[in-house]
């Protein structure tokens, strides 16, 4: 379902980074790893369609991003990828529930607010629903990040460097905490992440130099 | 959830900066405000009451004091005229004047007027009785509706006249009662304002203070002809012409060169006060302008800097599935809702200030100033300012929806 093809983006003024192709299939959990510097999260961008590549093709569901317009772009992000990003994001005015509704909306869906009580116990952040985001702990603040990344049922969800300040408990929770997730609502994981913890845990995986 | 909400809460997030904004708004407005209702009610205060008179005649003296005095009752009188001197003009069969008013002024209660007037004086500002009757003798007074419900006085109440009109002359009380004979409709304008009472009641007040001996005239209260029977002053003599044509225009300028009346056009002095006032006020206008050129580069900046700390929350919407268009919007409302209730809470404020200075400076007593008056102008200064908030915008939009995700998501 994910696909890419001679992708290269240009670095700097002369430089030239080439990807090596990527394959993934539905309901399969797939890690990008690599050193820091090395591009990983202009990989990701990429495949976000957040910056266009300077060759090469990115085609989700048989659809080629790299060719969609900005508005389009932006709707087809929306509602086919869930993006976690390093650190949490959210609107600091709005309230957790409010900040999920607006996930919601933004793709225009009306709002659903049985499926996001749902998502939220789920994580185990039911009774954090009306709290502002920034009164929560990082765990709960990454939980959230991963509730707001999976509740339009994305097929694909791509997460960037989700374990980078966590124990080795904590990356083993989290790690399958997503796997799990990305399996019940049958998306497609990508991580990128330069954590070695991570490396034998991915079966589908490559390493960029 | 409406970008509205959004808009809303965002700004809500900080409101300490919001109230600062919108007060900062609300200060220039408000000072915009206030120079407008005043330069409008002032200037239609004095053109209404001065359209009903084309000249005045008076003592010599200053000619724009002679309209503030007889026709905004504001300044002291230039000095009396006797009757004699203008006898000619009482003549109902004048060939160029329509209309004649003699004017006796000089005597005050509590600070508002007490003028003498011939009934004319009634039929020409087309004035109305609430309660009672116009009087018909001496020491009759009718009264403004603003005085009587000032000082609750009603028909047959007495009250006692100070001479001199309140600081302008030391005061001084005349003996004799004043009863209330009648009380005016409320009519928007001046008269609200003044005590009335017969010309000859005028007189009898004041030669009692000189002699002691009432002076009988046949008629108690006396019509434009019977004044002519007597020798005495009176302060001026409002005239309306019948037409404009080359001999009303002569008029004028043949009593000021031939006599010692002076003839005053009131359109003319009240001309020469805007010329005075004008610059003033042009000054003030270009102070709350330059006010509200601050106001809304503040406005500028500060949404500039949020834009800066919720960069990162702009790439999220865009991230979740939001285009540029609604960025743009939703930081196009935000300015909206900031200078719309910045620029309301100026309307307001502005009300408000000029409500109660109208009320501690008397600017209503003189110059028909009221805090509860509303323009259409008020609706122009409304859309301007929105107009002025959303060009301090459109930069901070421009770039928020040009954002480069990819850049700001990779430096978190």
């Amino acid at each position: 379902m994910l696909s890419t093809r001679n992708l290269s983006i240009r670095y700097g003024k002369e430089n030239v980074i080439t990807f090596p192709d990527i394959d993934v299939s539905q309901k399969d959990a797939f890690l990008i790893h690599g050193p820091s510097g090395c591009g990983k999260t202009t990989l990701l961008h990429i495949l976000a369609g957040l910056i266009k590549p300077l060759t090469g093709t990115v085609n989700i569901f048989n659809q080629n991003i790299t060719n969609l317009r900005s508005s389009h772009l932006d709707l087809f992000r929306g509602t086919n990828i869930g993006i976690c990003l390093q650190r949490p994001i959210f609107i600091q005015s709005l309230s957790v529930l409010e900040n999920l509704i607006l996930a919601q909306e933004l793709i225009g869906h009306k709002k659903n607010v049985n499926v996001i009580y749902d998502q939220l116990s789920q994580l185990q952040l039911i009774n954090k629903a009306h709290q502002k985001t920034y009164s929560l702990s990082q765990g709960e603040q990454q939980r959230l990040m991963f509730a707001r990344a999976l509740i339009n049922n994305p097929k694909l969800i791509l997460a960037d460097e989700p374990t980078s300040a966590l124990d080795d408990t904590n990356t083993n929770i989290i790690i399958e905490l997503l796997k799990n997730q990305c399996h019940e609502h049958h998306a497609a994981l990508v991580i990128v992440s330069h954590d070695e913890r991570l490396f034998s845990k991915f079966q589908n995986k490559i390493r960029l130099k | 959830m409406s970008k509205w909400y959004l808009a809303w809460k965002n700004l809500m997030h900080h409101p300490s900066r919001f109230i600062f904004n919108i007060l900062l708004i609300g200060m220039a407005v408000s000072l915009l405000v206030i120079i407008l209702l005043i330069n409008k009610q002032m200037s239609q205060h004095f053109e209404k009451n001065a359209s009903d008179v084309d000249l005045i005649l008076c003592a010599k003296g200053s000619p724009l004091q002679s309209v503030l005095c007889n026709i905004m009752h504001i300044d002291a009188p230039t000095g009396n005229i006797s009757i004699s001197e203008i006898k000619p003009f009482l003549n109902p069969n004048h060939p160029i004047i329509k209309r004649a008013l003699p004017i006796a002024i000089g005597d005050s209660y509590q600070g508002y007027r007490i003028v003498g007037v011939t009934k004319e004086y009634f039929d020409w500002y087309s004035l109305r009785i609430e309660r009672g009757q116009f009087f018909n003798n001496d020491f009759q007074l009718v009264l403004g509706s603003e005085v009587a419900s000032k000082y609750k006085l009603n028909i047959g109440d007495t009250l006692q006249s100070s001479h001199g009109l309140v600081g302008i002359d030391d005061e001084h009380h005349h003996d004799n009662d004043l009863i209330v004979h009648g009380i005016l409709k409320n009519s928007g304008g001046i008269q609200d304002r003044l005590i009335f009472i017969s010309i000859s009641s005028y007189w009898d007040l004041h030669e009692h203070e000189v002699d002691h001996e009432h002076i009988h005239h046949e008629q108690n209260v006396l019509s434009n002809q019977e004044l002519v029977n007597y020798d005495k002053t009176i302060t001026s003599l409002l005239v309306k012409f019948k037409g404009t044509n080359i001999q009303s225009l002569n008029f004028g300028r043949s009593i000021n060169e031939n006599t010692n009346v002076m003839a005053v056009n009131p359109a003319i002095e009240l001309n020469r006060l805007y010329e005075l006032t004008g610059s003033a006020s042009e000054l003030l206008n270009l102070i709350g302008i330059i006010l509200s050129i601050l106001a809304f580069i503040a406005i500028f900046i500060n949404l500039s800097q949020a834009l800066n700390e919720r960069k990162f929350e702009i790439a999220l919407i865009r991230i979740g599935g939001g285009s540029r268009t609604y960025i743009a919007q939703l930081l196009i409302f935000e300015g909206f809702i900031l200078s719309f209730t910045g620029i309301i809470l100026g309307l307001i404020l502005g009300h408000i200030i000029l409500f109660f200075s109208a009320t501690k400076y008397h600017l209503a007593d003189q110059y028909g100033i009221q805090g509860h008056y509303f323009c259409i102008d008020e609706i122009y200064v409304l859309f301007i300012g929105l107009v002025c908030g959303l060009i301090a915008t459109i930069l901070p939009v421009i770039r928020a929806s040009n954002q480069n995700i990819h850049h700001t998501i990779s430096k978190i």
